[in-house]
């Protein structure tokens, strides 16, 4: 097999022009972001990062961050671990919608939901203006800025992550470890701590590094909340005023912060012991728990699945209600589908949504092209090429979303050898070249596990009949790998058709998305329009995940 | 005496008994097997002692004292699993001394009773080895070590031995059977292989459908069944004149002797005897009968007519 991988002449070839492509929209623009950095007027200085640090506002704008991402993580971390252990060993019955339910905010792109925050807790909100009437209060209760408010819209898109990889984690525990611990005589304090946290160990770890990187890096939340001045907000300032040179010093420095908690956190991980997934394992039992902790515990789910369903209704309901009456009723009640004509009756307000579904579409589709020969190549013919390239590809998931689009900005400005000396920034294709960046550290996990768990058996009996390797291929690999792949892809779809930070970024006349206009409307005082957008896209978004459930149930279950 | 003592113990269980009106009493230091087939209750019977599962109706005492709603951590049960459960992020020597350090006992004396039960197990070069680098034989020896050390009112095996090989599973019954004697401790072995029961165990309760049928010495459940199910899981059975007879209790005559006349179906070599499948044309009875091997070949062959016959001695009669 391998004698014969040597001599197909293929593989290299595809091995080569996967690896240029990632160099050149990849690893080369963040190089020029470096010089851009780095070099003024042609020659090497460290100025402009002199100018960064000097600043104390610059530095306290860096430790926000750090301190958001922190932040994030710690409230992430609780969350989600606590609904991944309350689903595992206390939910009984209707265990599967209750899933679901507490995977939704993953499906809403974050400026959706961002929005739909500010319209229920905003200082006019729906559930603040409740709040105040129900108490009575002169004014509202609680002010929705800063760092609290912030920090409460992340935590809950962010959640996400950590209860999915605890929950995963959770199914190889071995439940007749955790008796033995009981029948040896430890607490459920220890038996979390010496049985199930070994278990949940590196799935914690790989959510602290997905979460901090998030924290750190989010854009919607600080940028639409305000009141807290982050990395992300003012790369788009410095940008916006023409210091490109800043927002790349700002964008380096993010990037260095999420690669130094990255690499603590691999550290801590490397350094202490990790346990190996058990195929023997005893399934876990429910428990019965004090029926005090059964119903402390329902509250706090209770409270978690109203959080997640009360944007998503108020979104939907606003939507339906004329821009004046949302801005001048307490609660709105009159009733229009005047948004949604107009949105459908003018293709200039239309557009924003066609061209996401467009871009979007792009993204996923030349996402794919690259990463299943090369996720299918990597499975079956590992190599140090192979290796090479896998580190290329997966690459883009270490870097910021405002680091990629600043490279991007820093690299195809001008003419690019890489872009056949066209300068691509302000042409349509940037987003979805953006789009794809982002999508290929995905695209190519989902796709290696989803070729990696066909059995290699049935491609050899497609050669043992006859067929050849292309045959083999398309016949046999592409349709029993399809729905893994596709609903990788679905997945990433909905990723992307909302994507906020590196639009704001990299956006122009001709490729308006759609997350933009939901931000101008809003703005503009047009909510009304601003809200439907929002509907129109959670659809797109509902529609896509029932794809995926049709596709790959066992990817969420 | 501390006998442990079980008391008309139900267990329901998604609208089924698991459990029917189970009383057992396992007798201080006793090695006592719960044998029956798979999904015959004894796993949860032995669930019900280790306090993982409070039993619907019923109560569990030691000594005379009850402990039926007693947690699983406060009881002092020495629990060996099916697939050893041992922590795979701790050495051998900590996963032996887990118990104690729980128990907060001071580091001198855990250290030295760690030992011990190293010794004990004859795992003192592994000490420092990652469980999961280890035989599952190895693994057996530290979970069984990891259950004493804890000096135990009661140890618990659940199955141990499903998950070794033929060969290592004799040597192990053997080693623990040593143990629990060197020990003392009152044992509750778990097994569905009738042949580990009878040789390992003081007393054996054989089980169905969330039922005890019989307890007794092994001697007395395999030679006196209870009843047909008895008589057939405890080895092969065969009913004649409502009596249970085992096969080396019969033996196959020239016909015509008086017997009940039977034709040879199939002939089988395992070893050390002949076993013959037998017919009784008339009604369609099937009978298995042991002739010893004594290295001159079987004495019948397929489609023999002869008669079946009660012999004490075991031993057929030659033609």
């Amino acid at each position: 097999m391998s004698t014969q991988a040597r001599k197909n002449p293929v593989l290299p070839i595809w091995y080569a022009v996967t690896a240029l492509l990632c160099l050149g929209y990849v690893a080369f623009p963040f190089f020029y972001t470096l010089r851009s950095a780095t070099f003024v007027d042609g020659s090497f200085t460290l100025d402009v990062f002199g100018e960064f640090f000097a600043n104390p506002n610059h530095v306290q704008v860096a430790v926000n961050s750090a301190v958001l991402g922190l932040g994030t993580v710690l409230v992430c971390g609780i969350l989600g671990t606590m609904l991944a252990l309350y689903m595992t060993f206390l939910a009984g019955k209707r265990k599967m919608i209750l899933h679901i339910l507490l995977l939704s905010p993953m499906m809403i792109p974050g400026v959706i939901t961002v929005i739909a925050f500010i319209q229920l807790y905003g200082e006019s909100g729906l559930f603040t203006k409740a709040l105040q009437m129900l108490l009575n209060l002169p004014s509202a209760p609680y002010s929705f800025k800063g760092f609290g408010a912030i920090l409460f819209v992340i935590a809950y898109t962010q959640y996400v992550y950590f209860y999915l990889n605890v929950y995963v984690a959770l199914k190889y525990l071995d439940y007749a470890q955790v008796e033995a611990a009981r029948s040896l005589g430890a607490s459920w304090g220890r038996v979390f701590k010496d049985v199930i946290f070994p278990v949940i160990k590196p799935a914690v770890l790989l959510s602290t590094i997905l979460t901090f990187t998030s924290g750190v890096s989010s854009f919607s939340g600080p940028n639409l909340i305000g009141g807290y001045k982050v990395l992300s907000t003012q790369i788009v300032l410095s940008k916006v005023n023409n210091h490109l040179e800043m927002a790349s010093v700002q964008a380096v420095v993010m990037f260095a912060i999420s690669i130094a908690v990255m690499l603590l956190v691999r550290w801590y991980g490397r350094r202490t012991r990790s346990v190996q997934a058990d195929r023997t394992a005893t399934k876990v039992v429910p428990l019965r728990a004090h029926p005090a902790l059964l119903l402390a515990t329902r509250i706090v789910v209770a409270v978690q699945i109203l959080l997640i369903l009360l944007p998503i209704a108020a979104i939907v309901y606003l939507s339906f209600m004329t821009t004046g009456s949302i801005m001048q009723e307490i609660f709105p009640h009159s009733f229009t589908l005047e948004n949604y004509q107009t949105i459908f009756a003018k293709p200039r307000v239309l557009q924003p949504l066609l061209n996401s579904l467009e871009m979007a579409t792009l993204a996923v589709a030349a996402g794919l092209l690259i990463t299943v020969p090369s996720a299918y190549a990597l499975v079956r013919r590992p190599s140090k090429a192979g290796a090479v390239v896998r580190f290329l590809l997966m690459l883009p998931a270490a870097l910021p979303a405002s680091l990629i689009a600043i490279n991007l900005i820093n690299a195809f400005a001008t003419e690019n050898v890489f872009a056949f000396n066209v300068p691509l920034i302000g042409s349509f294709v940037i987003l979805p070249i953006a789009y794809t960046i982002m999508a290929l550290p995905m695209l190519l996990s989902s796709n290696e596990v989803a070729i990696g768990s066909l059995h290699r058996s049935l491609e050899e009996a497609s050669k043992s009949l006859g067929a050849g390797p292309l045959r083999t291929f398309l016949h046999v690999i592409v349709p029993n790998t399809m729905p893994g792949i596709l609903a990788g892809g679905v997945l990433m779809f909905i990723r992307m058709i909302g994507e906020y930070t590196m639009s704001a970024l990299l956006y122009g006349i001709h490729n308006r998305p759609i997350s933009i206009s939901i931000v101008t409307n809003m703005q503009e005082y047009e909510t009304g329009i601003s809200l439907a957008y929002g509907v129109l896209v959670i659809l797109v978004c509902y529609a896509a995940l029932a794809v995926i459930f049709r596709l790959d149930k066992n990817r969420f279950v | 005496m501390s006998d442990v003592v079980l008391q008309d113990i139900t267990h329901r269980y998604d609208s089924e008994d698991v459990l029917k009106h189970v009383s057992l009493t396992i007798p201080h230091g006793a090695f006592f097997t719960l044998l029956g087939p798979s999904g015959c209750g004894k796993t949860t019977l032995l669930r019900v002692l280790a306090g993982f599962i409070v039993p619907s109706a019923g109560r569990v005492s030691i000594g005379g004292k009850d402990i039926t709603d007693l947690p699983c951590e406060k009881r002092n049960m020495g629990v060996v699993f099916q697939n050893y459960a041992l922590f795979p992020n701790m050495t051998v020597r900590d996963n032996i001394a887990y118990g104690l350090k729980v128990r907060g006992l001071r580091r001198n004396e855990r250290e030295a009773r760690t030992k011990r039960y190293l010794a004990l197990a004859g795992l003192e070069d592994y000490a420092g080895r990652h469980v999961q680098e280890l035989s599952g034989g190895q693994q057996q020896r530290v979970a069984v070590a990891r259950a004493l050390a804890i000096e135990p009112d009661m140890l618990l095996l659940d199955e141990p031995m499903s998950n070794l090989d033929v060969g290592l599973r004799a040597r192990m019954r053997e080693e623990i059977r040593a143990i629990q004697r060197q020990t003392g401790v009152t044992t509750l072995f778990i097994t569905h292989d009738q042949q580990e029961a009878l040789s390992i165990s003081d007393l054996v309760a054989v089980m169905n459908e969330g039922e005890v049928l019989q307890v007794g010495t092994p001697e007395e459940v395999y030679n006196h069944p209870g009843n047909a199910f008895v008589a057939n899981f405890v080895g092969t059975a065969n009913a004649i004149d409502g009596l249970q007879l085992r096969p080396e209790q019969l033996a196959l005559t020239q016909a015509g002797r008086g017997g009940t006349t039977v034709r040879i179906e199939q002939v089988s070599f395992t070893g050390p005897s002949y076993e013959y499948l037998v017919v009784d044309e008339r009604n369609g009875s099937r009978y298995t009968v042991l002739e010893k091997n004594l290295g001159q070949g079987c004495t019948w062959s397929v489609g023999d007519v002869c008669d079946l016959v009660q012999d004490a001695q075991g031993r057929t009669d030659t033609p």
